[in-house]
């Protein structure tokens, strides 16, 4: 409906709204503090930007953890793109840090409580992350092709900064997470109808539960679950320019 | 593929280090070639996150989009396409730190408040209302919400031009040769400028002029964020830069040196949106610096029938006045122009009449797709663009309407959404009428007519407490007319109303949500499958919510405070100031359709059609600027700046008259430029408005008729 479709609806997603509001806020806020870092703002000019207990309290963690990254160079809040059957597949990193022989992969993650590993390994973001940046990364070494085994991508928790998960990357896990990508790209395009899912617990996080007549009131969200999307997410792109 | 000339293959594959200025008139291919020069240097290994392809307005970047979008290119990054003030938009808010400690901004811990125009209007709304009652702008009789954006405006003219905001009225008073209670009106001017320029400064909010002027004075010299930039983006392509702001210009010439290969591409004639602030003539500052100047000069678009038209038309503008006044405004048959016209219509609505004729005409017998068909007209009312709409849809003929703003509290989803929360929050104290209470069934029960809507309001609301009484205690035999359907519908209605009377106060738009997901877009609701009823909801929640997030700048989320946000909303929309306009969506929607549009804005979409019908030319809407007296464009220009050194320049009748016509000379051209094939006059002895109709465009038709027999 969304993306297809573009056809808003503004429902709510989860509940409890408020709350939930305010972690997305605190949580753009964090990203928005390591990437200036990144950028080689002054510690002191962010550091008073870390305004909230919550805030703070990823901050310190987050400048107390050694990402050991001096001999990489690193590329911040990265867009990267590629063509997919008909389509574009994008993707935006919160860091790329390219070494000699190692490209890592950072995503920070704010969650309440540490998620499964093996969550995260069946997620999209984790299998699009990984084989995006071996289609498109060589821009980011001088054409120089990366090879899957170079790669790792490391969800960093700011709740828990010394439990990152990790995940390496090998040849045989790209060929298989880009053939699975086209394949759902291709199924998707060839759908004229998309029936309703059978598993009805999606549906009390879904916006759109009222057009489908799946449901009354949003569920309150469990840890895991992260908001499919927002009314109010935005990416750089979506940033509104104020028209003269 | 397109099939590129020789010309535009050269420009092309030009080597990519350099500097390319490259003009020529609308529908030469300029575009074009910048979008092929962007996809060549992806092609050619150029990191495309280090591509810049700058427009002065969103709606022009839309080729470049498309063409990324519909392109297969190399893997890799992706190219940005901005404008300057999205460019300094994302600066601020990236380096807020540097630019909160530099910028004179109070709160340096807090993170900004950027103020889209209607907030910006509500802030200034706050600070000048108790101004007003005592005595500014006592001289000026405009509505109140036009008041407020001309001094906004103001600002954003000084921050475009690079002149201090404290010199904006002295700057008008200079040039203004009238009634002297002008100048208090100037000297008021400048008061509420200043007045909320330190209250931005103080809550850490910037309108559109402070983050220009935070990006231009604060960040652009700090050398952090001006490596960021010029690393970051080392391939430049400017397209329209005539468009644009001097203070645009200042950035790009800066800029210059930094950047491996620059396109600059100038569309001659252009500057359509001098009145916003653009300068063509700075602009050419960028030329003198390429090492090449090219020209394309011929048109892809203009058939010879219409460029003659352009010709004679430059031999009357470069004459050195309009045609005066005749007594009679009707104008000939044109000998050998691609021009038509109805013989003879008395009235507006005739005019309208035929044009939905010919269009009929046009789509049916000539084969002309409706795409290539636009109506357009200087001002496009609510009531010009229902009139048109209405009779051309009764000829199943697609229509497609832009507006650069549309009103959101005129949609009837938008007012049946806030005569609900009226009745949800009785503490607001603000009264539905019964009338608005029947149109919220109206809209909110499905398929319930307009009888049983006023019937059901007239027993179950009381209007001195705003409470609605069950549907189980009307009389059986009304309950049967109503029907039981409909009854059902209400009861779940109210229950989910009083029911959230019961709970704790939540902030306006969470309230919007729970609303509509709950309750109105449930099966049997009037939200349910309305797609556009769900766009003006999204709309107005939207709204909200930026609301409330740029008057809770520290994100305190005090749900009490929000409430009466609610109350200040609707009040603030009820008196124009709030969601007045708000920005509707450029996507084209449905394409096969008959667009409807200011001419201005068929010019900035920069999309040329085969015909186009030119709606009331005897209107002085098509020559004259709107009445600003707060303001003024060229005044606050550096154009002036520059013709007036001496100081003592005052702008005269002579100089409003000359601008009209260089606006008008510009206006035709530009349109000209984008017609294929033929030009429909809609003339009527009596405008829109009924008056008789002598507008310089209409003489000038006139004239070039009569040069041409």
């Amino acid at each position: 409906m969304r993306y297809i479709e573009q056809f808003a609806w503004p429902a709510v997603e989860s509940e409890p709204l408020l709350e939930n509001e305010r972690r997305q806020l605190e949580g753009q806020f964090f990203h928005r503090l390591v990437h200036q870092h990144w950028l080689g703002l002054p510690l002191d000019k962010l550091s008073r930007m870390a305004n909230t207990p919550t805030l703070n309290q990823w901050w310190e963690n987050y400048l107390s953890y050694d990402f050991k990254l001096k001999d990489f160079v690193t590329f911040p809040e990265l867009n990267l793109t590629s063509q997919i059957g008909k389509h574009k597949l994008i993707a935006k990193y919160d860091l790329v840090a390219i070494g000699h022989d190692k490209v890592l992969i950072f995503d920070w993650k704010t969650f309440q409580k540490r998620p499964r590993d093996e969550w995260l390994a069946v997620r999209y973001q984790t299998r699009v992350y990984r084989s995006l940046l071996i289609q498109s990364g060589g821009c980011l070494k001088n054409n120089e092709p990366i090879n899957p085994e170079q790669v790792e991508m490391i969800y960093w928790l700011a709740n828990f900064p010394n439990q990152p998960i990790r995940f390496p990357y090998s040849t045989t896990q790209f060929v298989r997470d880009w053939q699975h990508l086209e394949l759902m790209i291709t199924r998707i395009d060839e759908q004229d109808e998309f029936p309703l899912t059978a598993d009805e617990k999606k549906c009390n996080y879904c916006l759109y539960r009222s057009f489908c007549d799946r449901g009354i009131s949003a569920a309150i969200i469990e840890d895991e679950y992260e908001p499919l999307f927002e009314m109010s997410e935005l990416t750089l792109d979506q940033i509104p320019e104020i028209e003269f | 593929m397109i099939n590129l000339t020789s010309q535009q293959l050269a420009i092309r594959d030009a080597p990519i280090p350099g500097r390319i200025a490259l003009s020529g008139p609308a529908g030469s291919g300029k575009t074009t070639v910048g979008v092929e020069r962007m996809l060549h240097l992806v092609r050619q290994g150029v990191f495309a996150n280090s591509i810049l392809v700058l427009t002065p307005q969103r709606t022009l970047a839309n080729p470049y989009y498309n063409s990324l979008q519909q392109n297969s290119l190399p893997a890799g990054g992706q190219v940005s396409l901005l404008t300057v003030g999205g460019l300094a938009r994302r600066a601020v808010d990236l380096f807020w730190p540097l630019a909160a400690e530099n910028g004179g901004f109070t709160h340096i811990d807090q993170p900004p408040v950027f103020l889209t125009l209607e907030t910006a209007q509500y802030h200034m709304a706050h600070l000048v209302r108790p101004l007003l009652d005592e005595g500014y702008f006592e001289s000026v009789v405009i509505d109140r919400n036009r008041l407020y954006s001309q001094i906004l405006d103001n600002l954003n003219k000084a921050a475009f031009v690079g002149f201090p905001n404290t010199e904006i009225s002295a700057r008008l008073d200079s040039a203004w040769a009238g009634d002297n209670a002008q100048r208090r009106v100037f000297s008021d001017v400048q008061e509420c400028a200043n007045r909320f320029r330190k209250y931005c400064l103080d809550n850490n909010m910037l309108d559109f002029s402070l983050q220009m002027e935070t990006f231009w004075n604060v960040l652009w010299p700090n050398p952090i964020v001006h490596n960021y930039l010029t690393q970051s983006y080392q391939h430049l392509i400017y397209d329209n830069p005539e468009e644009d702001v001097p203070r645009a210009h200042d950035l790009i010439l800066d800029w210059l040196p930094d950047l491996t290969s620059s396109l600059f591409i100038f569309d001659q004639g252009g500057g359509y949106r001098q009145f916003l602030g653009a300068d063509p003539e700075s602009a050419m500052r960028l030329r003198q610096q390429c090492d090449q100047d090219l020209i394309l000069d011929t048109s892809f678009v203009m058939s010879p029938q219409i460029n003659s038209l352009v010709t004679a038309f430059d031999r009357v503008f470069s004459a050195s006045q309009l045609p005066a006044s005749q007594a009679n405004p009707e104008i000939d048959q044109a000998l050998e122009f691609p021009i038509s016209f109805p013989a003879s219509t008395r009235f507006f609505p005739q005019m309208l009449e035929w044009v939905s004729n010919e269009i009929f005409y046009l789509i049916h017998d000539h084969k002309v797709p409706p795409s290539e068909i636009v109506v357009l007209a200087p001002f496009l009312s609510d009531s010009l663009r229902f009139s048109l709409v209405n009779r051309l849809e009764s000829q199943n003929i697609p229509t497609r309407s832009h507006r650069p703003s549309r009103s959101l509290r005129d949609e009837p989803a938008s007012q049946a959404l806030l005569t609900l929360a009226a009745l949800a929050h009785p503490s607001w104290n603000i009264h539905p009428s019964i009338f608005d209470v029947a149109y919220a069934f109206l809209f909110c029960i499905q398929d319930m007519d307009l009888v049983r809507t006023q019937l059901l309001a007239s027993i179950v609301y009381r209007y001195k407490d705003m409470s609605l009484s069950p549907f189980d205690l009307i009389k059986p035999d009304i309950q049967d007319r109503i029907t039981f359907t409909f009854g059902n519908r209400y009861a779940q209605l109210k229950k989910w109303l009083d029911s959230y009377r019961q709970e704790s106060a939540q902030p306006f738009d969470h309230f919007m949500r729970r609303l509509f997901g709950e309750i109105l877009s449930q099966p049997g609701f009037g939200f349910h499958n309305n797609y556009d009823a769900a766009r003006v909801a999204t709309s107005l929640i939207e709204s909200i919510r930026k609301f409330r997030l740029a008057m809770d700048p520290a994100y305190s989320f005090q749900t009490g405070s929000s409430l009466d946000l609610g109350r200040e909303y609707i009040h603030l929309l009820d008196d124009g100031v709030l969601a007045a306009q708000y920005l509707e969506s450029w996507k084209p929607g449905l394409q096969e359709a008959v667009l409807i549009a200011p001419a201005h804005t068929f010019l900035m979409m920069n999309q040329p059609a085969k015909v186009q019908f030119w709606l009331d030319p005897g209107s002085n809407g098509w020559v004259e600027r709107l009445n600003q007296p707060l303001t003024h464009p060229y005044v606050l220009s550096r154009n002036w700046e520059r013709s007036s050194v001496t100081g003592n320049h005052i702008w005269t009748d002579a100089d409003e008259v000359a601008a009209n016509k260089k606006t008008l000379a510009r206006f035709v051209s530009g349109l000209l430029h984008r017609c294929r094939g033929r030009l429909y006059l809609g003339i009527s002895n009596f405008g829109e408005n009924g008056f008789e109709q002598r507008g310089a465009l209409l003489r000038t038709f006139q004239h070039v008729f009569q040069n041409e027999k």
